[in-house]
This record gives C-alpha cells, sequence and structure tokens, in this order.
C-alpha cells in the first residue's frame, strides 16, 4: 500500500461519512414522490380506460357500423326489412318519411320498388323556420380548450319548451368539459396552481356533479404537489378516513401519513 | 421472503410498497447519489426519481441481486442525464457535517478531514461519468467488482479498467494538491516569524 493509496482511502473515507448523514429533505421527498406516483397511476388508469373505450367503439363499428351501411348502400337493408315487416307496411312508411337532401350519388342497386311508393302530387310547403340569432361563442386562445363555464347557460335559450329541451345533454357536456379542462391541466399541462384553480371553479358550480369525488381527490394531490402540505392534508383526510365509499382511500391515508412525516420539523 | 412480497406489491404498483421501499433503501439510494453528484439538491431529485422509476422497470427485476442494488442501477442510468458540472457542486459540500472518529480527534483534526472529503469530492468532477460511478462504488462505498459491475451493467473486467485509469487520475490530483498546499506552509516555516 503505497502512501498516495492511503491518502485516497482516507479520502474516500471522509467522504463516506460526509455523505452518510440523514437528510432533512428526505420526509419531504417521500411526500413528493408519493404524491407524484399517485398521479401516474392515475394517468395510467384513464388512458387503460380511453384504449378500453377506444377498443370497444372499434368492434362495435367493425360488428355493427360497417355492415350495417354496406347493407343500407347496397339496398339489402331495405330488403331484409321488407321480409321482416312486408311490404305493406313500407307503404304506409315511406311517404310519411322526412324528406332528406337529394342524393348526388348514384345508386347502383334500385332497393325500393317504385310502384308502390306515391309520389306527392303536391309538395307540403314547408313552413320557413325563423333562424334565431346564435349567440358567438369566445374563440380559444392559443389552442387552449374553450371555458365552457363561461359560455351562455343552456336555460338562458328562448323557444324551445321545457319537456323537449335537451337541457341534460348540455349540461352534463358543460360539466365533463369543465372537469376535462381541470383534468388536463393537472395531468398535461402540469400546472397544478391552474388545474387547483380550475378544480374550484368545477366543484363550485357542480358541488354533486359526476365527477365531483375525483375532482376533490385531484385537487387534494395537486395541494401537495404545490406545497400547500396542509390543505393537502385536510382535503385528503375525509378520503382517508373512507368519507367517500372507499374511493382512494388506502392512498389517500398513505398520503396523507408522508404529508404529516414531512410537516414535522 | 419480504422483499420478494413488497416486489409483487411493487409490480401491482401500489402506492404504500414504494413508501415502504423507499424507507427501507432511501438512505444507501441518497448516500450514493450524493457522492455521485456532489450537489445536494440535484441528489434529492435524483433520489425522487429513482424512486418513481421504479415501478415502471420493476417488470424488469430478476431478482438475481437485491432490490437495493437493482435500485441503484436505476440511479447510475438516470444519473446519465444529470447535467455534469463543476458548478453543481455548491457551498452544501462546505458545510458538511462530520463527526469526531474518536474523543482525541482534535478539531484541526477533524477539519483536515473535511478537506480531504472537499478535495475528492471536486476532483471526482474531474473524472468521466463512467470512472467516477466505478469509484463511488468501489473506493468509496467499498463495494466489490462484481458488484460494482451489476450496478452499472457492465462486465465485472470493464470495472476494474475504469477504476484502474480513476485511480491513477485521483492519485495525481490529490498529490498535486497535497504539494500545493504544503509548499507554502514549509516556506512559512522556513522563513519563521
Amino acid at each position: 500500500m503505497t502512501e498516495d493509496d492511503s491518502t485516497l482511502r482516507e479520502a474516500a473515507r471522509a467522504l463516506r461519512e460526509a455523505t452518510d448523514a440523514p437528510s432533512p429533505e428526505a420526509a419531504a421527498t417521500r411526500a413528493r414522490l408519493l404524491a407524484a406516483h399517485e398521479r401516474d397511476r392515475r394517468s395510467l388508469l384513464g388512458s387503460a380506460r380511453a384504449t378500453q373505450w377506444l377498443a370497444a367503439a372499434a368492434v362495435f363499428a367493425v360488428l355493427f357500423v360497417a355492415p350495417s351501411a354496406w347493407a343500407l348502400y347496397t339496398g339489402r337493408a331495405q330488403r331484409w326489412i321488407e321480409a321482416i315487416v312486408g311490404p305493406a307496411r313500407l307503404e304506409t312508411v315511406a311517404p310519411t318519411a322526412p324528406p332528406g337532401p337529394p342524393s348526388t350519388r348514384p345508386r347502383h342497386t334500385p332497393s325500393i320498388d317504385t310502384t308502390t311508393v306515391e309520389p306527392p302530387i303536391e309538395p307540403t310547403p314547408i313552413e320557413p323556420t325563423p333562424i334565431e340569432p346564435t349567440p358567438i361563442e369566445p374563440t380559444p386562445i392559443e389552442g387552449l380548450p374553450v371555458a365552457r363555464d363561461e359560455v351562455e347557460e343552456p336555460e338562458a335559450r328562448p323557444s324551445v319548451p321545457a319537456s323537449v329541451a335537451p337541457i341534460d345533454d348540455t349540461s352534463e357536456r358543460d360539466e365533463r368539459l369543465s372537469y376535462q379542462r381541470a383534468h388536463a391541466l393537472e395531468f398535461e399541462a402540469h400546472d397544478h396552481d391552474a388545474a387547483i384553480t380550475a378544480y374550484d371553479r368545477y366543484l363550485a358550480r357542480y358541488p354533486r356533479g359526476h365527477f365531483a369525488t375525483e375532482a376533490r381527490y385531484n385537487r387534494a394531490v395537486s395541494l401537495a404537489h404545490v406545497g400547500r402540505t396542509g390543505e393537502a392534508i385536510q382535503a385528503l383526510t375525509p378520503f382517508a378516513h373512507g368519507a367517500h365509499g372507499g374511493y382512494r382511500q388506502d392512498e389517500a391515508a398513505e398520503l396523507v401519513r408522508a404529508l404529516e412525516a414531512s410537516e414535522r420539523p | 421472503m419480504e422483499e420478494r412480497r413488497l416486489i409483487e406489491r411493487l409490480v401491482r404498483n401500489e402506492t404504500a410498497a414504494l413508501g415502504e421501499a423507499y424507507d427501507l433503501h432511501h438512505a444507501a439510494v441518497r448516500g450514493f447519489s450524493r457522492r455521485l453528484l456532489g450537489h445536494e439538491a440535484a441528489a434529492e431529485d435524483l433520489v425522487h426519481d429513482v424512486f418513481l422509476q421504479l415501478p415502471k422497470v420493476i417488470g424488469r427485476f430478476e431478482a438475481r441481486s437485491s432490490l437495493r442494488t437493482f435500485l441503484l442501477s436505476i440511479a447510475v442510468n438516470l444519473s446519465r442525464n444529470v447535467r455534469r458540472a463543476r458548478s453543481r457542486r455548491d457551498d452544501a459540500l462546505e458545510r458538511m457535517h462530520l463527526e469526531p472518529r474518536s474523543a482525541n480527534e482534535t478539531p484541526e483534526e477533524l477539519e483536515d478531514r473535511r478537506r480531504l472529503a472537499i478535495l475528492l469530492s471536486r476532483l471526482l468532477d474531474e473524472l468521466p461519468m463512467e470512472q467516477r460511478v466505478a469509484v463511488v462504488l468501489c473506493v468509496i462505498e467499498e463495494r466489490t467488482s462484481v458488484e460494482a459491475a451489476e450496478i452499472a451493467g457492465v462486465p465485472e473486467a470493464t470495472v476494474r479498467t475504469r477504476l484502474f485509469h480513476a485511480r491513477r487520475k485521483l492519485r495525481e490530483r490529490l498529490e498535486q494538491h497535497l504539494t500545493d498546499r504544503d509548499e507554502p506552509a514549509a516556506r512559512d516555516k522556513e522563513l519563521g516569524p
């Protein structure tokens, strides 16, 4: 063993001892890690769910839509319907069918027996429907999704009878868009401050919405990300206690423990 | 047996399992990261990234080595992306904390030891990353070349070669630094008060 080797060994030992000291950041890193893992996990679950939906849609398209379109196009569908319900029924149905736009595409197979369908002698005049002015939606800036929360409320639209108004569709769509916006800010833009604001807006508007539980949980995790530890613990505690029917209970409990440990001096 | 169960839970992507793995191994990963990077904040980020990566790559773990060895190999891979520059070594090194080895150790001896640790840490910066990994694993952490090869993901002979070249450079640089330091002190002694 040379003198130089002993110096190197001595230096190595000194460096080992110096870098073995416990870190005051260890607990905070643990909390940060678990919050990030939780975010990744949910993101993964989300994409898996999206993939399942896409696969289901593809299967549906292959099994139903494509053959139906082919049958309609070739006129076989008409024959099948005739075979099932009989031509008499068709005779009564056909004239009342709403007039469609004139097709420019030539039909390859004359599927409907024209002798059975009498063309109307005088076309019924169609009352022109007054066109109501449509409110112009704000143009999205820099590719950002339009904040549907700021768009006109569906009930403000006049002249649609309540019994037939598509209230559910519109409000559900608005709610979904509002949640999706917050979700995208968290999981795609990784802008947790903006995500918290967006979740707050969603929850203020839809406190019992379809995604209220997820929004509350995601908001809590985002709070942990931006270092608002006290608020994150407060928001996660009900989940950890099973107040939301066991939703994310284990993960929330783990996060609360980690966050509490990071708060200790 | 316990480790196998933990690994199974990590494969299932359980958050609690990740917390347990962190509790068991964070100190070893942090120590290695600090030695390798010489920067407290960068080392903390590396520890975070290593454990965050763990559930994603645990499927490749073949249980031939320990989970700790596997974690260190993740650290080696990820550290290649960390910007390597002398400036990244910050004054955290200057604040290094060393405990006296014995009651007889004087404050001067303690200070000498601290300076030696800082000097080695800075000299490590001058080495290529592969050689630095070999030195940290074999010289500072005193692992065998077999274990170091497993962590670095290279043949054992490669580790030995890297170590040979790194040791030679470090010896030269240490000698040079110690000579530079001693010369003014010797001159002062010769000149007298």
